[in-house]
């Protein structure tokens, strides 16, 4: 394994991807930054269709018609994968960025054993015969925790369970010693008490394989076990990113701050969960200013007009809300507006 | 929810782990539920038998013709006794026929069991020639759905789904000329000249099944899967889509089969299909139009009958091999 640098292994910048519709042009992911480093797990979390999953389609090269990436840079270790050809991107996907899906039930084919399928996604990406690739595919179901692989390498999916399923799925992904796995709702479809060990199988072949993970997830408990880092998505945009225990212990963003009081709690005195009033935005036809401020309890007049860009707000995070405590005046660095920002630097929201 | 009860399904029948249940076996148990099925399948193994066996199955020859004992003449009645002469009009045999005799004196089984092998050699070929090229158009019509490929590709198909089946198998033939022709040195027999003018106003209707096969395959995850571990369209085409639309291909197939014996057999009955003396089902149901009202009803029953047999059988059978593959069927539209 390479040992751990600061560099990171995949930059995401700027990334735009819309889709076509009849309804009008969707701006699905309206310019998304993040970073990944080698060796950790960075979570995107947000509800759906806040862009997530488009996200990881794009870093994927998989975004199809009618959506198109329209803009950014994708770099993995410093090459730009969206001026990759469709061929050399194919030769990307499975051996340096891999994915795995929301629902287990539907990713396996069901005509093939799920043997057959872990030594395909093998003998795709290396040069080994019929039987080495199915031999190290019943290694790899014994990695991620299916029990007596050697025989139910045999078996069609459908003898499988959903959580075997899906540690099948992760033998196919990361079959390959990916650098990055790409995991979207992997737990989603799945019982909780399958979640927990599916997460586990994930956390142990990241420290034996050294990837890098990326959590898609709409839920920020999953995050809190799992993840170093967050970006909390809203509407196609990246609102907070943070070390996942900075923004636990202090979430600046208001929206941050209403998913976490909708995550039922174990200890505590709320009793009762307060849900986010409203619902995401159509993103064919965002509110204008900030598209959240419709939902948000301390939005005020500036909120409708300013659209806020995700700014330091501390070393070391980013949130995208004139209100956030360190954001400074909305007009600091917006191309001269010649508004005078109403809001502190300190602005009240900011000190719940 | 649905996917709990697939998995409890898989764990209710009881089976230990490791013996594995195949696609194959759990459609065969689907299948062996409707009497009706299996009814279809019995008729249609029956005859395929029978067609393939036919020279060992069938007591003469489909071309020898027999004489009447004096007093009677051809067709003769059912259990009728036949004389065979020789080239110097000496009496070599004399036979019993089971179903009678034609009006040129040939045996009707004989002809029945040739006229099959001919009906289901045709029908099958024209089934297999619109398949060919339907599927593989509707295939890449779907797999390129909505684009200019696609849009090509399915007007064209509304084109040839617009003709009137018969009616372009006699126009065409009309143009074509009726048996072998040459053209130009090169000679076009008569059998794939029929297959060309019944089968081709099925091609849009394979086209139509594949194309919605496909889109639907492509909806499922596991392609999304495929595609994020670097298999590429082609392969996924092949490998992955195609093998899942092989049931709905199948069906459809079967059911067209029962469409071009009738097809088939009726290009014969007019005329314009295989030609005498080649035994057919049609074109004893023609001869025998004459004999109708004159009392003779072996002549036209019995192939009237083959032909209504074996079109109800591959009808049964498509109906029960649907059933059996896709039970969801009747909650979802096929286009």
């Amino acid at each position: 394994m390479t040992p751990p640098t600061d560099d990171p292994i995949l930059e995401v910048e700027d990334l735009v991807t819309r889709f076509y519709t009849d309804d009008g042009t969707v701006k699905a992911v309206d310019g998304v930054s993040f970073d990944l480093r080698e060796g950790e797990t960075v979570g995107i979390v947000g509800e759906s269709g806040s862009g997530k999953s488009v996200t990881a389609m794009s870093v994927m090269g998989l975004i199809d018609s009618p959506g198109r990436v329209e803009g950014g840079t994708i770099r993995y270790r410093g090459e730009n994968l969206l001026e990759k050809s469709d061929a050399e991107m194919r030769d990307v996907r499975g051996s340096e960025i891999s994915m795995i899906f929301q629902d287990p039930m539907t990713s396996l084919n069901p005509v093939y054993t799920v043997g057959e399928q872990i030594a395909r996604v093998i003998r795709r990406h290396q040069d080994v015969g019929k039987e080495e690739a199915k031999a190290q595919a019943a290694e790899l179901m014994t990695d991620v925790g299916i029990p007596e692989a050697e025989s139910r390498v045999e078996d069609y999916p459908h003898e499988f369970s959903g959580g075997m399923r899906q540690r099948a799925l992760i033998a196919m992904a990361i079959s390959c010693d990916p650098e990055i796995l790409i995991a979207d709702e992997p737990t989603t479809a799945l019982d909780v008490t399958i979640e927990a060990q599916i997460f586990d199988v994930l956390d142990d072949l990241q420290e034996k394989y050294g990837m890098s993970v990326v959590l898609i997830t709409h839920d920020l408990g999953v995050v809190a076990g799992t993840a170093e880092r967050v970006n909390v998505m809203y509407a196609g945009r990246i609102i907070e990113s943070a070390d996942v225990d900075a923004l636990f212990e202090n979430p600046r963003h208001p929206y941050t701050r209403g998913l976490m009081r909708s995550i039922p709690r174990l200890h505590g005195s709320v009793d009762r969960l307060e849900p986010i009033e409203g619902s995401v935005p159509d993103p064919a036809s965002l509110p204008p200013g900030c598209s959240f401020h419709p939902r948000c309890p301390h939005a005020t007049e500036i909120c409708t007009q300013h659209d806020p860009e995700l700014r330091t707000v501390e070393a070391g995070r980013e949130a995208a809300c004139v209100h956030a405590r360190g954001y400074g005046s909305p007009d600091d660095r917006a191309a001269g507006t010649g508004r005078d920002g109403p809001v502190a630097a300190d602005g009240g929201a900011g000190d719940e | 929810m649905a996917t709990e009860t697939d998995t409890d399904a898989a764990y209710e029948s009881g089976e230990p782990p490791g013996t594995h249940r195949t696609q194959l076996e759990m459609f065969w148990r689907e299948f062996k539920r409707n009497p009706l099925s299996l009814a279809g399948g019995g008729i249609i193994v029956t005859l395929v038998i029978v067609a393939v066996f036919a020279p060992w199955l069938a007591p003469f020859e489909p071309t020898t013709q027999f004489n009447a004992p004096e007093g009677e003449h051809n067709p003769l009645a059912p259990g009728s006794t036949v004389i065979e002469e020789n080239d110097n009009g000496e009496v070599i045999a004399e036979h019993e026929v089971l179903l009678g005799t034609d009006k040129f004196g040939r045996d009707i089984l004989s002809r029945l069991i040739f006229g099959l092998r001919t009906l289901l050699t045709v029908s099958l070929s024209v089934v297999l020639f619109s398949m060919a090229i339907g599927v593989t158009a509707g295939a890449i019509a779907g797999y390129y759905g909505d684009t200019w490929i696609d849009e090509v590709i399915m007007r064209f198909m509304d084109v040839l789904f617009s003709f009137p089946s018969l009616v372009l198998a006699i126009a065409a033939l009309g143009v074509l000329g009726v048996g072998a022709t040459e053209y130009a040195g090169f000679v076009l027999p008569n059998l794939v000249k029929i297959i060309v003018v019944i089968g081709i106003v099925y091609i849009p209707s394979f086209a139509r099944v594949m194309r919605g096969a496909v889109l639907k395959e492509m909806e499922e995850d596991y392609v999304d899967a495929a595609q994020s571990l670097g298999a590429g369209d082609v392969h996924i085409l092949v490998r992955d889509i195609s093998v899942n639309t092989v049931p709905t291909v199948v069906v459809q197939g079967t059911l067209y089969m029962g469409t071009a014996v009738l097809a088939s057999a009726a290009l014969s009955f007019l005329g314009l299909g295989i030609q005498p003396p080649r035994a057919s089902l049609g074109l004893m149901l023609s001869n025998a139009r004459s004999f109708l009202y004159s009392g003779e009803w072996w002549y036209s029953i019995f192939p009237g009958v083959v032909i209504v047999v074996a079109i109800l059988g591959f009808n049964l059978l498509g109906d029960g091999l649907r059933d059996a593959l896709d039970p969801r069927y009747d909650s979802e539209v096929s286009e």
